[in-house]
């Protein structure tokens, strides 16, 4: 009896699993936890609302350990310092991602709008996704393009990380550039071909392989969208969007083409704040799917 | 003669079998996972602790099998329902095996202490990454061994202490002592 029970759930479960990979997007099983995902989100928003302070504590607690050993070195001016951290109070993390958020906001690409959405959630597998806590109400639509601030020369811009791939009501789902699932058409900054296909690893490191010998690639070199398609079939990523640098050419690999390993600009599993932009010129929305 | 057995308050810890306190654990061992384990930022450790995982093993080890593997059945599909990813049902394979797994070996002999619990968390939170990876190598995407082991498994390891010894804690004082329980026994 026991042995029939374990084998029931086992063969219910492996029927849920191949049933769930057979069937498209559209399926039973995928719209079921859709919509079970959507119940969950407002949970999760009072959670992270919840857990914010305790995390803010422990960041505003990590700080102040760093500030004391400072103050060795610098007693006098550390005490001003001191002050302002606590001044800051909890928020202080926060704000210092929202300060980062904002500094990109105005430098997206050119027709869309940006949204700043916090993280609400990550997959227990292993894809490299993330549900953040603004949707469609908030005019979040598939192919909306995600971003993080990165700093460079002294100044942030923004760094692409991912795209929306589904959305709901209260949250939506992004899938990062450092999932397997997807690939983006990428050269160098100021270059007129195309590379080829930018895709991730199964341990998130970004590769453009097939690349010609030719190719005059160096690491260091800045890795941008190339943003080609076809007039029916528009890619969905706008030309020139930095996503990393190269950080290793070719290989021992034989023949005339190499691989080319990308290091992005930020590590986006890292992130609690992204930058949404959400298409709103005509040009936009045809490269996002919507018509236009 | 009286077929019932001796009167028991269903609602008080180490009670009759137990199983409102199970779906209790379960409930919200599945609640914080979902919700508070990926907020939580552990320094080095990238990976999500797993609760639930501990919760398995040690609702398995004190009520056996049967319910071990159910619990384990339930708690993955709603995970998996409930958090971003593309997958269902793969968690669940993996939490009825390692129900059952624990269960049995729990009935097996003496009743299993703190320590134990402790290492059957580790064993089966280093499982499940491994599990997953299988999984991602039959789809096509499964990790290298050196970053699974790395990236994957020994996060988990360190970290599964960390939720084996309050999981275990709190079924131990919720259920009280190790019972096995059979469906055909099952009252409430």
């Amino acid at each position: 009896m026991r042995r029939g029970v374990v084998l029931a759930l086992l063969l219910i479960s492996v029927l849920i699993f191949t049933t769930f990979f057979r069937e498209g997007e559209g399926g039973f099983l995928h719209q079921f936890k859709g919509t079970v995902g959507a119940v969950i989100t407002p949970v999760q928003k009072v959670t992270v609302a919840a857990v914010q302070p305790l995390k803010d504590g422990w960041n505003w607690f990590a700080e102040l350990r760093g500030a004391r050993d400072e103050a060795n070195r610098l007693r006098a001016e550390n005490a001003a310092l001191r002050s302002e951290v606590i001044d800051q109070g909890l928020t202080a993390a926060k704000v210092k991602s929202f300060r980062e958020a904002l500094a990109i906001a105005d430098d997206g690409p050119g027709g869309y709008t940006p949204v700043h959405a916090e993280v609400l959630g990550r997959p227990p597998d292993l894809s490299q996704r993330v549900k953040l806590d603004k949707g469609r109400s908030d005019n979040i639509v598939v192919n909306s393009l995600v971003f993080a601030p990165h700093k460079g020369e002294g100044k942030f811009f923004g760094a692409l990380v991912g795209i929306v791939t589904s959305t709901t009501s209260g949250s939506s789902m992004v899938t990062l550039v450092t999932d397997p699932s997807i690939s983006i058409g990428a050269k160098t900054v100021g270059a007129i071909k195309p590379l080829g296909l930018l895709k991730a690893t199964s341990t998130g490191q970004l590769i453009l392989d097939q690349v010609p010998r030719t190719e005059r690639i160096a690491e260091g070199d800045v890795v941008v969208t190339a943003g080609y398609g076809t007039l029916r079939f528009p890619s969905p990523y706008p030309k020139d969007l930095p996503i990393g640098t190269v950080s290793s050419v070719g290989g021992q690999e034989p023949g005339e083409t190499q691989t080319v390993q990308v290091e992005p600009f930020r590590d986006p599993m890292e992130l609690t704040l992204f930058t949404v932009y959400v298409p709103t010129s005509p040009a936009a929305k045809r490269r996002a799917g919507l018509g236009g | 003669m009286s077929i019932r057995g001796p009167q028991v308050d269903w609602l008080r810890p180490g009670q009759g079998n137990g199983l409102r306190f199970v779906a209790a654990i379960g409930v919200a061992a599945v609640f914080l996972q979902v919700t508070l384990m990926p907020r939580l930022d552990l320094g080095p450790f990238a990976a999500i602790p797993n609760l639930v995982v501990a919760t398995v093993v040690a609702v398995a080890a004190l009520r056996g099998v049967v319910v071990g593997a159910t619990f384990g059945f339930t708690a993955g599909l709603l995970v998996e329902l409930l958090s971003p990813g593309d997958t269902l049902g793969v968690l669940a394979i993996a939490y009825v095996a390692i129900g059952a797994w624990c269960g049995r070996f729990a009935s097996g002999s003496e009743p299993i202490g703190r320590l134990t619990a402790v290492v059957l968390v580790m064993a089966a939170s280093a499982l499940v990454p491994i599990w997953l990876a299988v999984v991602g190598l039959l789809r096509g995407d499964g990790p290298p061994f050196g970053y699974l082991v790395g990236h994957l498994v020994i996060p988990q390891l360190v970290l599964a202490p960390l939720m084996a010894l309050p999981a275990w804690w709190v079924a131990r004082r919720l259920l009280g002592a190790p019972r096995e329980v059979e469906p055909w026994l099952v009252a409430t």
